[in-house]
């Protein structure tokens, strides 16, 4: 069809209607996808933010130990049907064994920093670190240990324990170029060898070490098999589900009530932002309805003419085509400016948020943008096919 | 070659009434075949202007068949049907059913923008040849309703077809726009080998009809 049967069609059957009501529409609808596309990225720029704080967790991942009693009269390890059974919750997406070492590890730091202590290691599986740092491996005969970090503890490190001890302070790159001696030993018998920090760990507070080396170095160290795991981390889909926190309380399990604090504050957040963009969702449909209704009159209001087109041979489809083609522009305009606003906002956002150190990206993300062409998209779908209806039930 | 069929073909309101009379075409088989000028005389009440909506299907409360090209004209969706309006049958109704408050141009460009058919200069030639060059841009509600009587048979030449329906076509018309009007449409009729369907109350000689016939 070209354009000028288009606006001809349009100017035949569009007479009679005042700009009011589409004007009230168009307002609607950019009201509606402002709000949407604000709630979309405000979403996003959330999880920016938090995602920076927590590792890009979100605080889906829980380490969980066993309450120690005051008498110690329990084991703190996890039996095989516990932790089947702590698999099976509805809760968990995933869980993994945290396996302790049941030898002695003794380090010191070379160079110029006199430091010597007894340690720890843990290992988890892979897919539970925040990230597989280059050079996280290990296998029998190397020398040097890759070991991550939790950040926590390199904080201690430098504010609670160098300062006093007149121990340079270390970032996180100067930690990492550092050789650190360790000195495994149990009845198995004594070995020397290097660890290196190969990165640091937001969401495990421990001291990892490859699952390959832990379970070499029980094997030949302790003389025993792995024993239980000292303690599980899981995924869970919601850290704040009343049900995780009922378990954990009925197994006297313990984690990170920060972490569970943190995911709350997200959850709730999230939550407000659904409603936003629902609200946005709903105030859109009101004014696809107001456009609908406004288009419905238009066509009974010309029903005459719009029976004469049919009998002269147009199709409701032609018709309609014709009818909400000279609407599209105006959608399109909307949804434009919806966009362009959120980016001026993001921008600005950026700026503000920039100084309080607060990450947020100066461009808006993809998905707004995806937002803004699916209420385009149904704008237009909708419209034109309650048009095609209406002039089917006229002619 | 789309040939008419009509089965028994009776309009459902009038049926009782005139299954009783004599008719060339209600109740009974008739065919006429592409190329055809057929003159169907009726008088008042008999069902004229009901037989020309019933072939161009803007009413379908008859009894019986009508079949073009073996087609059931029932049985037509609605792009097939809107073909058949663009490309096929063509028609000048009795009360015209012009666009009134668009001008004379424009009611013809309705058409014509439709079909694309129509070469550059067509609407001011045939205006020119209806005597009609100066009420082109006028709206057509405003013209009278002989000049209104010459743009409908205008628009109805501006497409394609293989028949045309005219339903009482000259009735506002004198007797040198009549002529003028009735060789346009011949000439169109026989440059697309189409026929013709023409029903008014009076016998005529209008055109060289193959077939008279009475409703």
């Amino acid at each position: 069809m070209k354009p000028k049967t288009g606006k001809r069609i349009a100017r035949l059957v569009g007479r009679g209607q005042g700009r009011a009501p589409l004007v009230f529409a168009l307002s609607g609808m950019g009201i509606g996808v402002l709000v949407l596309l604000l709630a979309i990225q405000a979403w996003i720029d959330l999880g920016g933010i938090l995602g920076a704080s927590s590792s890009g967790g979100f605080g889906d991942f829980l380490v969980i130990h066993k309450e120690i009693p005051a008498d110690r009269s329990a084991h703190s390890s996890f039996t095989v049907p516990e932790i089947r059974d702590l698999e099976h919750q509805p809760f968990v997406k995933s869980a993994g064994p945290i396996t302790a070492n049941l030898y002695r590890v003794a380090a010191a730091a070379g160079f110029h920093i006199r430091f010597s202590t007894d340690l720890f290691f843990e290992s988890v599986p892979d897919t539970f670190l925040d990230h597989r740092p280059p050079g996280w491996h290990w296998e029998p005969g190397d020398v040097v240990v890759p070991v991550i970090l939790s950040s926590q503890y390199l904080s201690m490190y430098n504010y609670g324990f160098a300062l006093s001890q007149g121990l340079p302070q270390l970032s996180e790159s100067a930690a990492e170029a550092i050789p650190i001696n360790i000195t495994i030993s149990g009845p198995g018998g004594t070995s020397s060898l290097l660890a290196r920090v190969v990165g640091f760990s937001d969401r495990i507070s421990s001291i990892l070490v490859p699952r390959q080396f832990m379970d070499w170095a029980n094997a030949h160290y302790a003389l025993a098999p792995a024993g239980p795991p000292s303690g599980m981390i899981i995924r869970v889909a919601d850290p704040s589900d009343p049900a995780l926190a009922a378990y954990l309380k009925t197994h006297h399990l313990q984690t990170d009530n920060e972490k569970l604090h943190y995911s709350r504050i997200r959850v709730i957040l999230a939550t407000v932002l659904s409603a936003i963009g629902l609200f946005g969702i709903l105030v859109i449909l009101l004014a696809l309805m107001i456009c609908a209704v406004n288009l419905r009159l238009m066509i009974a209001g010309n029903r005459e003419e719009i029976r004469l087109l049919t009998v002269l041979g147009y199709e409701s489809r032609t018709l309609s085509r014709a009818l909400v083609g000279g609407l599209i522009p105006w959608y399109f305009g909307v949804a434009a400016t919806g966009l362009v606003i959120t980016g001026a906002l993001e921008w600005a956002g950026w700026k503000i948020l920039g100084a309080k150190n607060l990450p947020v990206s100066p461009m808006i993300s993809i998905f707004p943008v995806l937002g803004a062409i699916g209420v385009l998209v149904v704008f237009s779908l909708v419209t034109r096919g309650s048009v095609r209806k209406n002039i089917r039930a006229v002619s | 070659m789309l040939d008419i069929r009509l089965h028994q073909l009776l309009p459902i309101p009038l049926g009782d009434e005139l299954r009783q009379k004599p008719s060339d075409i209600w109740n009974r088989d008739f065919s006429c075949q592409q190329g055809e000028f057929v003159h169907i005389r009726a008088p008042s009440g008999t069902g004229k202007t009901t037989l020309i909506h019933f072939l161009f299907r803007i009413r379908q409360d008859y009894e019986g068949r009508i079949l073009l090209g073996g087609e059931d004209l029932r049985d037509m969706n609605e792009t097939r049907l809107a073909r058949l309006r663009q490309r096929h049958f063509s028609i000048v109704f009795q009360d015209l059913r012009l666009f009134p408050a668009i001008t004379a141009k424009e009611n013809l460009e309705v058409k014509s923008i439709l079909t694309e058919s129509s070469p550059d200069g067509r609407i001011a030639e045939y205006a020119s040849l209806l005597d009609l060059s100066g009420k082109l841009e006028d709206p057509a509600g405003r013209l009278s309703y002989g000049e209104q009587q010459r743009i409908a048979i205008i628009r109805s030449l501006l497409q394609p077809f293989d028949w045309i329906l005219l339903d009482e076509p000259f009735s506002h018309l004198d007797r040198a726009n009549i002529h003028r009007a009735s060789e346009l449409i011949a000439s169109a009729c026989k440059a697309q080998g189409a026929g013709m369907i023409l029903v008014d109350l009076e016998d005529d000689d209008h055109f060289e009809y193959t077939r008279k016939l009475r409703l």
